[in-house]
């Protein structure tokens, strides 16, 4: 009764594409929960990472079930490792999430904030990286890789922009500090959800042309 | 093999039978007249041989000599019989008999011997196989009574060699014939049935193209009448089916909900038009795929999960589905087999509820505010008028004071139930406004002073910018109104020390509708891009986690309205973080 060989690569792309919806939804709920001031959406968040983390094992298990089971021929090998190498940045994407889920919590115990700062439009860019990425991944595309991989760069500025307003307030006016700088983190979240999904595209670019991207634009180890 | 190959076997195979048969009993026939025309020569030649005989008899040993001329005359073999039929002379024996043969008994010379002819046929003796013998009685004097002559039959029905050769030919060549016209027959026959099958062919792997005209009335005609009948057939149902097809999916591609079909291996089937608006997903291809490459939220896929496992139906209410902030109401229905067998699919509805959702959560925030506006000057009432009623009704100068804090608090009241009252009149039409001439410039003023006390802890800087007079022709009370709303906007959201203006210019026809111009300006936190359309929106709030406001979030929505009845418009522009403007735009007959 076991499935074919090709319905085991279906079912391995379904699993990630479920692991990525989860992980989408994470993040727009993540930054809800902050901007609604909603304990409630913030908590199902940290609650929910759980599943993510269980679908992260499913398709790692997968993996290794078909790596052993099958005689690989060199593309199907390299789309089982760099699936493998993928999950757990797609899973520390949704621990990002949870992070700021974490951080709105905080803040739900103080006043709210007198600062307009766009957090939503850097949580939607990178839930559209996430997503992307893992089309790429799935239909075995560089080019739509590389596309994700430039859309990192707005989403640095924006939180560069960001610190650069927040520290403005913090300058003028003291008392916000404590709460300025948690806003400041999750800024750096999304960041580094950008960060996560552009090595996700560099794995992608590698996988389906052989070209190293990775380390190539810095020397910090992640 | 084809028919007319068959047939043509066939013809040829009796042809050869025939053929065989035919010259068997040709040559036979042949033989018979060749057998015949000699007989007869032979007898008229024996006949004129008997009359010299007859006229100059031999005798003695001439006889010999004489068979021997006769048969090289007849060319046969002569024996020369005297009257008891006793052979006295044969032109083939090497002697001479010396014992006469009798041969009286032989048919032959009995017949002779009584009609003066006869012949027979026996064996010969000097011959393998018969011979034919003829027998003259000879009525002369003499030694000779008769003259038997003799040929071997097979010499007598041999056929020129010329003859047969023909004889053949000409079996061969009529044959030959037969069989290519009857070929060509065949040929003319088994071709409209060749047609008819090619057609029959070509409509059974669906080419409907095939059309063969009618011809005749045979059996190959009716063929071709009923086929054409089953092709018209055809056509006929098709149409049909694809009218309706075309009828439902055009339904389905009109349908305002978003469809998406997915099977029971969790592939998608068919998406209409206004799911692909929903996923973004215009051009692509859906047919065959995955349905987690187009749909990734988790509780939809839940739903499509359990709706393919159960068979039975699912609703549910999800937000935020495609990414873009829109919420949908849900239903997953089993396609086919109902709750007790595996469903052969769902069918996914997908229904815009976001307008709906807003309202819904636009309404719950404005009884909440309502209820949170009324329940805090409520509160001090009541506490005031309890106090009073407790103890301090006997001491003047605290009861002033509390009857203060009692009269304060309803005016606040008041105020929001006037706002309520105004924006349901606005709405339902039953505002009537009385424009008449008023100096704005002293309303500005009137306004200002009025928010003054109000706002006294943020220490703004005050400026009216207009000619003085500045006379508009508006209602007196509502443009009050207007101004009072958006100076206490802008002095609500105004930072500490900042600026409050307003600006008038008159109407010269060239800018905004021709009429006089006004503009409220502020040095507060800006609204964002986004939000600039919605501030006008009932009961929106810029940022809903920032500090509480006061107020309804009624104010700029009844200001527009009340621009809009003075024929007017009003735009907004902000910069976050510098300050935000409202510029109100009037017609030229207010000028």
């Amino acid at each position: 009764m076991e499935r074919s060989f090709e319905t085991q690569l279906e079912d391995l792309s379904t699993l990630i594409q479920r692991m990525g919806g989860h992980v989408e939804q994470a993040i727009g709920s993540a930054v809800q929960s902050l901007v609604d001031r909603d304990p409630d959406l913030a908590r199902q968040v940290i609650q929910q990472d759980r599943q993510i983390d269980q679908l992260e094992l499913d398709a790692d298990a997968h993996v290794l079930h078909v790596l052993a089971r099958y005689q690989l021929a060199a593309r199907d090998l390299r789309f089982l490792t760099t699936a493998m190498k993928i999950l757990p940045d797609l899973e520390r994407i949704g621990d990002q999430a949870v992070n700021v889920a974490e951080r709105a919590l905080e803040l739900l115990d103080e006043a709210p904030l007198p600062l307009v700062v766009d957090l939503p439009r850097s949580a939607n860019k990178a839930r559209e990286m996430v997503r992307q990425v893992l089309d790429a991944f799935v239909h075995r595309d560089a080019e739509a890789a590389r596309a994700v991989i430039a859309m990192d760069d707005d989403l640095d500025e924006w939180t560069r922009s960001m610190f650069h307003d927040l520290l403005a307030h913090m300058t003028k006016e003291p008392s916000l500090i404590n709460r300025a700088m948690r806003l400041a983190f999750v800024a750096k979240y999304f960041e580094r959800m950008g960060d996560q999904a552009t090595n996700i595209a560099e794995q992608v670019v590698f996988m389906v042309e052989g070209t190293v991207l990775k380390h190539a634009r810095n020397f910090e180890d992640d | 093999m084809k028919l007319r190959h068959r047939l043509l076997l066939a013809l040829v195979g009796v042809g050869a039978l025939v053929a065989a048969i035919g010259s068997v009993v040709l040559v036979s026939l042949m033989r018979d007249a060749v057998e015949t025309a000699f007989v007869e020569d032979l007898r008229s030649r024996t006949s004129r041989v008997v009359e010299q005989l007859e006229s100059d008899p031999p005798g003695g040993q001439v006889l010999a000599e004489r068979a021997e001329q006769l048969a090289a005359a007849l060319n046969a073999r002569v024996t020369l019989l005297d009257r008891e039929a006793r052979v006295v002379a044969d032109s083939q024996a090497e002697t001479q008999p010396t014992v006469p043969f009798a041969a009286g008994a032989q048919p032959d010379v009995r017949q002779a011997r009584s009609r003066g002819w006869g012949s027979s046929r026996g064996p010969c003796e000097t011959h393998d196989g018969p011979c034919f013998r003829l027998t003259r009685r000879v009525d002369a004097p003499g030694t000779i009574g008769f003259l038997r002559v003799g040929v071997p039959i097979d010499r007598i029905r041999a056929l020129p060699a010329a003859h047969l050769t023909e004889a053949i030919l000409v079996l061969a060549g009529t044959l030959t014939l037969i069989v290519a016209l009857s070929y060509l027959g065949f040929r003319l026959l088994s071709k409209p049935i060749e047609r008819v099958t090619e057609c029959a062919e070509r409509l059974g792997t669906g080419d409907l193209a095939c059309v063969i005209p009618h011809q005749g009335e045979d059996e190959v005609a009716r063929l071709r009448r009923a086929l054409m009948q089953v092709r018209e057939f055809m056509i006929d149902r098709i149409e049909d089916l694809e009218g309706s097809r075309a009828l439902l999916d055009s339904v389905i591609a009109s349908m305002q909900e978003g469809v998406l079909v997915v099977d029971a291996s969790r592939k998608m089937r068919l998406a209409n038009d206004s799911f692909r608006e929903i996923f973004g997903i215009m051009r692509q291809a859906v047919e065959g795929r995955g349905v987690t490459d187009i749909v990734r939220h988790p509780d939809l896929l839940a739903m499509i999960d359990e709706g393919l496992s159960t068979g039975e139906a699912r609703q549910g209410r999800i937000a935020d589905l495609a990414g873009r902030g829109r919420t949908f109401e849900i239903e997953v229905a089993p396609l086919a087999g109902g709750a007790s067998h595996p469903t052969d699919g769902v069918v996914v509805t997908l229904f815009d509820v976001t307008r709906i959702d807003r309202l819904e959560k636009t309404r719950r925030d404005f009884v909440a505010n309502v209820s949170h506006e009324l329940r805090t000057p409520l509160t001090s009432v009541k506490a005031a008028a309890a106090t009073l009623l407790g103890s301090e009704l006997d001491d003047p100068v605290m009861a002033r004071r509390f009857l203060e804090t009692i009269n304060r608090h309803s005016e606040r009241m008041a105020e929001l139930v006037s706002d309520l009252a105004d924006l349901s009149l606005i709405e339902t039409g039953g505002l009537k406004l009385e424009p008449e001439p008023i100096d704005v410039s002293v309303l500005a003023r009137d306004a200002m002073r009025q928010l003054e006390p109000r706002y006294a802890g943020k220490e703004l800087t005050t400026e009216i910018d207009m000619p003085e007079p500045f006379t508009v022709r508006v209602d007196r009370r509502r443009f009050e109104q207007i101004l009072v709303n958006l100076l206490d906007n802008g002095m609500k959201f105004n930072s500490q020390g900042g600026t409050i203006a307003v600006r008038g210019r008159p109407g010269d026809g060239s800018r905004g509708m021709g009429g006089p111009i006004l503009a409220v300006e502020d040095t507060g936190r800006g609204i964002p891009e986004d939000s600039l359309e919605k501030v006008f929106e009932r009961f929106h709030r810029v940022d809903p986690g920032a500090a509480a406001e006061r107020g309804t979030g009624l104010g700029l929505s009844i200001v527009r309205h009340l621009v809009h009845l003075h024929g007017g418009r009003i735009r907004v522009s902000s910069e976050l973080g510098k300050g935000s403007r409202f510029v109100i735009e009037l017609p030229e007959s207010a000028g």
